[in-house]
This record gives C-alpha cells, sequence and structure tokens, in this order.
C-alpha cells in the first residue's frame, strides 16, 4: 500500500515537476523573444478579436497579442512569487534556527511570530502595502513580510528536537565544537524538512498576489500581470471571455504544478513520516 | 484548577494577544521608514497649507515619539475612534460594523458548504485510502487550493449568469445582495442587518427568496478556500482516529462498520476541524475582500478594496485589525467551548 502511494505520489509530483519546468522556462524566455512593442502598440483596429490562428488567444481591447501578454506576465509573476518566497525561507529559518539555539531569544521571537501568524496574510498583506503606497515592489515586500512566520516556527522546531537526539551528545561528548555542531550537523538535519514547503508556499504567494493586484494593486495597463489582466478582462467579460479564462487557466497551472511538487515534498520530508 | 479561572486566564491571554496584534498594525501604520503617516488622513492632490497640515499633526499627536503615538492609538482604539475613513465617509469603526452583517451573511453559507461538502468528502477519502475515491478526493482538493479565487468567482458568472440570460434560461444572480427590484417595491426595514433573518421576522417572503438567490455563487466561490483545508485537516484526522485501539475493539465486538465510523470515530475525528475554526474563519474573511469585489457584495472586503484604490489605508489598516480581533476572539471561544464539551482538555 505504501508503495502504491508513493508511486501515485511520484507520478503526480513527476507531472508537477514537467508542468513547472515548462512554465518556467516559457517565463525565462518570454522577454528574450517577445518584443516589447507588443505591450506599447495599441492597435484598436484588431481590438477583441477572438482566439485564432493569427492570435492563439485573442487580443485584448488594446489590440495586443494575448498570448504574449500572458507570458511576459508569467515571467513577472514567477519572478515575484519566487523572489518573495527565497526572502521569506532566508529571513525566516535564521529567525528560527536563532530562537532554537539562543534560549534569551527564545520566548520573544516565538511571541512575534505567533502574533504575525494569528492575522490572515492577505488582510496583513494588504495593509503593508496599502500603507506603502500601491506598486508592484511595495506588494513584494508586504508578501515577504507575511510569509517568514510560518518558516522561522519550523525551523526552531526542528532545531530544537534535533538539538535532543543522541548523536548530538554523543559528538559533543567526542568533543566536536559548538560552532561546527550547529552549522555542520545540526543545520543541514533541519534545513530539508522546512525547504520542503517552499513549493508549495511559491503557489500560495503566486495566488496571493494575483488576487492583491486583482482588487487594485497591480501595476497598471503597460505591464503584463495576470491578475491585472484578469481585472482588465472583466469588463469584457460577455463580449470576449477569453480575456479573463486564459490569464486564469495560466494561474491555475502554474499554481497546481507548483502544489503537486508541494505535496510530494512534504510527505517525503515529513520527520514524521520518516522511517 | 477550576473552569472559571481557566476562562479568565484564557481572557487574559486574549487581552495580550490583542495587545501584541494592536502592536503589529501601529507598527504597519506608523512605523514603515519613508512613509508619512499623515498621508493617509489626507485625499491625494487634496491642495491644503502648511500651517493645516502641522497643525492636523498636532492634533493627530504624529509629532509625538512612537511610543507616546502608540498609546494614543491604543486609547483611542479603546474608545471606538478607529479613524475617519474617506472611502466611507464615516468613521471607520462604524462603516465596518454596518457593513459586518453582509459579509457575515456570506462566510456562514460559505461554513457551511464547506463542512457540508468538505466533511464527508474526508471521511471517505480516509476509508478508501490510496484507492479510488482517496485520490480523486485529494485531486480535487489540489486542484481546489490551487484556483484563483477571483478567477473562479467571474467563471461562475460567465457560466450561471450571462449564459443562461443568452438563451433565454433561467440563471442565478451574479451581483448585490439582493435584486433592485425587489428593495424598491418590498423594501426590508433592517432588524439586526443580516437580511436572511430580517426578511424572516418581517415576513417578507420576496426579499428571502431574492436574497437566497443572491448568495448562491459568491458562497460557492468563496467556499473553495475553505473547503480544501477541511477535506484535508479531516482526512488526516480520520486516518490517525482509524489507527487507534478503541476503533478495533469497537470493530470486534461485533458493531456495524457504519456504527463505529459515525459515533466512535467522527465525533473524535472532527475535533480538529473545530479546533481550526478560528483560522478559517481568518482564511474566509481574507477571501471575502476578492469575492465581494467580484460579485459587488456590499460587505467589509469589498469596502476595504475600494479603500485601497482611494489610498485611504486608515481604512485598510482598521480593516487588518477588525479580521484579526475577529480570529482572536473565535479562537477564545473555541476554546472555552472545548473545556466545555471534552472532558480531556485540562485547564
Amino acid at each position: 500500500m505504501r508503495a502504491l502511494r508513493l508511486i501515485w505520489h511520484s507520478k503526480l509530483a513527476t507531472l508537477g515537476v514537467v508542468l513547472f519546468s515548462g512554465i518556467l522556462v516559457a517565463a525565462i524566455v518570454a522577454p528574450l523573444v517577445i518584443p516589447a512593442s507588443v505591450v506599447r502598440d495599441v492597435k484598436f483596429s484588431a481590438k477583441l478579436s477572438p482566439p485564432g490562428a493569427a492570435h492563439w488567444f485573442g487580443t485584448d481591447d488594446f489590440g495586443r497579442d494575448l498570448f504574449s501578454m500572458v507570458l511576459l506576465a508569467a515571467h513577472l509573476d514567477l519572478r515575484v512569487a519566487l523572489t518573495v518566497v527565497f526572502a521569506a525561507l532566508v529571513v525566516g529559518t535564521v529567525l528560527g534556527a536563532i530562537a532554537g539555539l539562543v534560549e534569551r531569544l527564545d520566548e520573544p521571537l516565538m511571541r512575534v511570530t505567533d502574533i504575525f501568524l494569528s492575522i490572515p496574510s492577505l488582510v496583513l498583506a494588504m495593509a503593508i502595502a496599502s500603507v506603502l503606497g500601491r506598486s508592484l515592489q511595495n506588494l513584494s515586500i508586504a508578501l515577504i513580510f507575511v510569509s517568514w512566520p510560518i518558516y522561522c516556527r519550523l525551523m526552531r522546531g526542528q532545531v530544537l528536537s534535533e538539538k535532543q537526539k543522541p548523536y548530538v551528545r554523543a559528538l559533543r561528548t567526542l568533543g566536536v565544537g559548538h560552532t561546527r555542531m550547529i552549522l555542520r550537523h545540526i543545520i543541514p538535519n533541519t534545513l530539508f524538512p522546512v525547504v520542503a514547503r517552499a513549493p508549495a508556499d511559491v503557489g500560495l504567494v503566486l495566488i496571493t498576489m494575483a488576487a492583491l493586484s486583482y482588487i487594485g494593486f497591480g501595476p497598471g495597463p503597460y505591464v503584463p500581470e495576470w491578475g491585472s489582466l484578469v481585472a482588465a478582462g472583466q469588463s469584457y467579460i460577455f463580449q470576449a471571455p477569453w480575456l479573463v479564462i486564459f490569464p486564469g487557466v495560466a494561474i491555475f497551472l502554474t499554481s497546481l504544478s507548483l502544489n503537486l511538487v508541494g505535496d510530494w515534498a512534504r510527505d517525503v520530508f515529513d520527520p514524521r513520516l520518516r522511517s | 484548577m477550576g473552569f472559571l479561572s481557566y476562562v479568565l486566564r484564557r481572557l487574559g491571554f486574549l487581552g495580550l494577544v490583542l495587545l501584541g496584534v494592536s502592536m503589529v498594525v501601529f507598527f504597519v501604520l506608523r512605523g514603515m521608514p519613508g512613509v508619512d503617516p499623515l498621508a493617509a488622513y489626507i485625499a491625494p492632490g487634496l491642495p491644503i497649507s502648511q500651517e493645516a497640515l502641522s497643525s492636523l499633526r498636532k492634533q493627530l499627536h504624529l509629532d509625538e515619539p512612537l511610543p507616546v503615538q502608540y498609546f494614543y492609538y491604543v486609547a483611542n482604539l479603546l474608545r471606538g475612534d478607529w479613524g475617519y475613513s474617506r472611502t466611507a465617509a464615516q468613521p471607520v469603526l462604524d462603516a465596518l460594523l454596518g457593513r459586518l452583517p453582509a459579509t457575515v451573511e456570506l462566510a456562514i453559507f460559505a461554513v457551511v458548504l464547506s463542512v457540508a461538502i468538505g466533511v464527508p468528502a474526508g471521511v471517505i477519502a480516509a476509508l478508501r485510502k490510496d484507492r479510488a475515491p482517496d485520490i480523486a478526493v485529494r485531486v480535487v482538493s489540489i486542484t481546489g487550493i490551487s484556483f484563483p479565487v477571483f478567477w473562479l468567482g467571474i467563471i461562475l458568472q460567465l457560466v450561471f449568469f450571462y449564459y443562461p440570460a443568452t438563451l433565454g434560461l433561467p440563471g442565478l444572480p451574479s451581483r448585490g445582495r439582493v435584486a433592485e427590484e425587489i428593495a424598491l417595491l418590498s423594501p426590508l426595514a433592517p432588524v439586526t442587518g443580516f437580511h436572511l433573518i430580517d426578511s424572516l421576522v418581517r415576513g417578507n417572503v420576496p426579499f428571502f427568496v431574492s436574497t437566497l438567490r443572491h448568495l448562491v455563487l459568491p458562497a460557492i466561490a468563496l467556499s473553495l478556500i475553505s473547503l480544501a483545508a477541511i477535506v484535508r485537516i479531516m482526512r488526516a484526522s480520520m486516518l490517525e482516529v482509524l489507527r487507534q485501539d478503541y476503533i478495533l475493539l469497537a470493530r470486534s465486538k461485533g458493531l456495524p462498520l457504519r456504527i463505529v465510523i459515525v459515533r466512535h470515530a467522527l465525533r473524535n475525528a472532527i475535533t480538529p476541524v473545530l479546533t481550526t475554526a478560528g483560522t478559517t474563519l481568518g482564511i474566509l474573511l481574507g477571501g471575502a475582500v476578492v469575492v465581494e469585489t467580484v460579485f459587488s457584495w456590499p460587505g467589509m472586503g469589498s469596502l476595504a478594496a475600494q479603500g485601497i484604490l482611494n489610498n485611504d489605508s486608515v481604512l485598510v489598516v482598521g480593516f487588518t485589525l477588525f479580521v484579526a480581533t475577529m480570529m482572536v476572539v473565535v479562537n477564545l471561544a473555541v476554546d472555552v467551548l472545548y473545556a466545555v464539551v471534552d472532558p480531556r482538555v485540562r485547564y
């Protein structure tokens, strides 16, 4: 049964990896092959044309090719989501490791973490981004602010339980120093279960970011971004539903691929399931 | 220790958490580097003299050091003065409270939907672990958490409102809380602010039916967020309970499987779902910002979204504080209820 489960998992995980790699490559290549004029040049004669051979995803209300817009948006959205999660991961694990290792700082750090976790992340990100002012950069800062605490808590728990393990005491008896113990033994052994959360988190940040830019934090009509593309297309939902459908499917597939990988990673690195 | 002292201790704890939350919110409002907190109080582009600005700064105590400002801030919060919202043209707390019933009505519907679907789905998945039903439930739940909710809302409008309307079929309404003609022809005098309750109390049947129809699509969109979470928790918790000895005992003494599942397993397995009620509420209120915007639902969330467009950060930050307070209070209520219901909880 366990073997069956693992096969099923790895199949879905493989699907996730393949899907995500494809999207990532497209996102990286997009700005290199698509000329910037696609976004800037307005052609009202080609306004709202339906999907076809000339324009695979149709055109928007400015007559721009939606397929190119969605690909360019993939670049922006993925870059922001990956940056945010990487920054949150670094800040969170460093603070979490400190909380787990330095007893004096454990309590205060954990209380701050608790308070951050007691406010829904979308709502807190909204408040921070709104005070900083509407821009993509401020939105990213706000998302980092709300994403680090979970890593901090996870890392602290890992470090605390690792410190108790017999091998740590054994190594200490053998004369392994404090710094060496932390850097060579405790941190490497605790990092993987924490990092395993990252793929699913990238998916979550991606969706949160798209939602926030949909409600008004978006970068405006001349910077393609998935959430804002959906918002812009909503006015034409009845004449040109493709304007909403394609960017939405792009968000969904990207986040799905990340969740598939994340689900697998969580099971593989879950300390409770390790035999 | 007695039950009363447990409740008191939890209340004290609640005070501390709220104090912490207010500090974070205050830091967001006033402590951000490079942001003049006065900007939040003035409509952008409003011609205003330097003297007026500095007197406003003094009046709002923005010229004092931050700890002193925090003291004034908390004192004002406690007096119910949460600042003035330019968007609502109303004090922030009044604006939020006025729109609370619409949001709660929607959230309750979403919770009912996601529990009604999520709990059975989680149980079935656990009972048929690694077989087709489990795999189906897990695939659906992963798909669910990957869906952008605002997008789902728009697609629902397209499928259940626009296409039926073009084909001349009956569809579901896509905007607002009640049909405009019903609100005009048979208006409802507010009692509680909850349209469903008020229309029943007043015996206003058309209003009730129209409200119910307006709730369907936004509630489905909103429930998706909590549904995936509930399925996951329910499945994991049911798997855990099914491994316990008392389940084996109940089975071996010959009780039918159905009885064992419903009476023994489910009652114990459902507790983690209840424990996460506060978190679920928070997720829903966050989702409400987006869903209410899509469906022009006149709740707190769509107001906050309008606040964002108006750069009305006093309102947006007030909304955040309000939501966090609701979450903390619900968490406390759940904990206390637990202590009442579950004899194993030590206090």
